[in-house]
């Protein structure tokens, strides 16, 4: 009788085992934990010679002085959602360490990444520009247009209310207008793509390459 | 299923998953190899051994995608078990339920519990129909592998 039902047992074990996972949430307690038990027993010195330089480079951008930014923390990405093109990422700095809600998001190149959505004790959720509820002010670097980024189509992402008499070409820098609330000014965002006129014809729509290499992402700075 | 070809199969997919994905790549969407191999266990009448691999194996590719522990394990598990239920037994059915399952996969892995979908709606579609016509088209090549393999040992 209990044999008939053995794949719905197994089902209800393994589901369960893995809620129980979910629940524990162990990327939470353990932030870079489990980078640490892979690392070690290994000596595993190319990537640790790699991280090195990582955090060299970070503690360089750390101590630089950002026009920008009053306030700069360096945090490890510890959780991608989804694996590409992630709208959203968990980092292993949060409220102990200063960070805030609506915080600015950048990598390692000073590249927009994001924005603090929420914040744990020890951790922080991030938007990302892929993200479909990002909304920010962006200019067009050589010309100096304004126009609305949005975490839409990807692996792009678009800017739209492009004046109709753009002089906006593929090629050209994308920088963050600084009219945003929480984003500063001159943040690079991506290189223009493509342009096409709206259905309106009232307006352009510009697609754009992000800047950032969202595939590589292990270090990331945040401020405000 | 001998062991030895289970290991050879385990190690088989395991470094696909880490060395090839990359090569398979079209615009960073990679292929899941493990979760072809649940479907292949699942299409060879192994229906228990399918749901705990792919416990097993969810849990692996959380730790190597740094995702959310526990996640892909569970989406594993239950396409593992519904995989029984799919009619598969000709290529176009198995087509079919790659598409089917690779699809729910990639569009369950962009929810999130607190915030909800993480892509634009269109865009999940986009890219589940896009990710199930890759599983599907591995699928077929991994299905002629294996039955390579079982005719090279005669025991098919």
């Amino acid at each position: 009788m209990v044999w008939c039902f053995r794949r719905e047992i197994v089902l209800i074990v393994c589901t369960g085992i893995s809620l129980l996972f979910l629940r524990m949430g162990w990327w939470k307690q353990a932030p870079g934990a489990e980078k640490k038990v892979l690392l070690e027993p290994r000596l595993n010195y190319e990537e640790l010679i790699r991280e090195n330089r990582r955090l060299r480079h970070l503690l360089g951008l750390q101590e630089k002085r950002w026009p920008c930014f009053s306030f700069v923390v360096v945090a490890e990405v510890i959780k991608v959602q989804p694996a590409v093109w992630p709208g959203q990422i968990v980092v292993n700095k949060g409220k102990k360490e200063g960070v805030r809600e609506n915080m600015v998001v950048v990598s390692s190149e000073g590249v927009l990444i994001g924005r603090v959505i929420a914040v744990e004790e020890s951790s922080a959720t991030v938007f990302t520009i892929f993200h479909p509820s990002t909304k920010l002010s962006v200019m067009v670097q050589r010309t100096r247009e304004i126009g609305i980024l949005e975490g839409a189509s990807l692996p792009y992402l678009l800017v739209r209310y492009l004046p109709k008499d753009s002089k906006a070409q593929s090629g050209d820098k994308v920088i963050t207008s600084g009219l945003s609330d929480y984003y500063p000014k001159g943040l690079p965002v991506g290189t223009i793509f493509r342009i096409d006129p709206e259905k309106s014809q009232y307006f352009y729509l510009a697609w754009v390459k992000p800047e950032a290499g969202f595939e590589r992402l292990d270090e990331v700075l945040i401020g405000h | 299923m001998g062991i030895r070809i289970f290991t050879e199969q385990f190690l088989v997919v395991l470094l696909a998953q880490i060395l090839l994905t990359g090569v398979f790549k079209v615009k960073l969407a990679g292929p899941v190899f493990f979760f072809l191999w649940i479907l292949m266990l699942g299409w060879q009448g192994l229906g228990v051994v399918s749901i705990l691999i792919g416990f097993l194996t969810g849990l692996i590719y959380d730790v190597l995608v740094s995702g959310t522990l526990g996640w892909s394990s569970l989406l594993f598990c239950i396409v593992g078990y519904l995989n029984n239920y799919f009619p598969a037994d000709k290529v176009m059915e198995r087509v079919l339920a790659a598409v089917v399952f690779g699809a729910f996969y990639t569009a369950a892995l962009t929810v999130d519990a607190s915030y909800g979908l993480v892509w634009q709606k269109g865009e999940v579609f986009k890219f589940s129909v896009f990710f199930g016509g890759v599983s599907a088209l591995l699928a077929v090549i991994y299905s002629l592998f294996l039955r390579y393999q079982l005719w090279s040992r005669k025991k098919y």
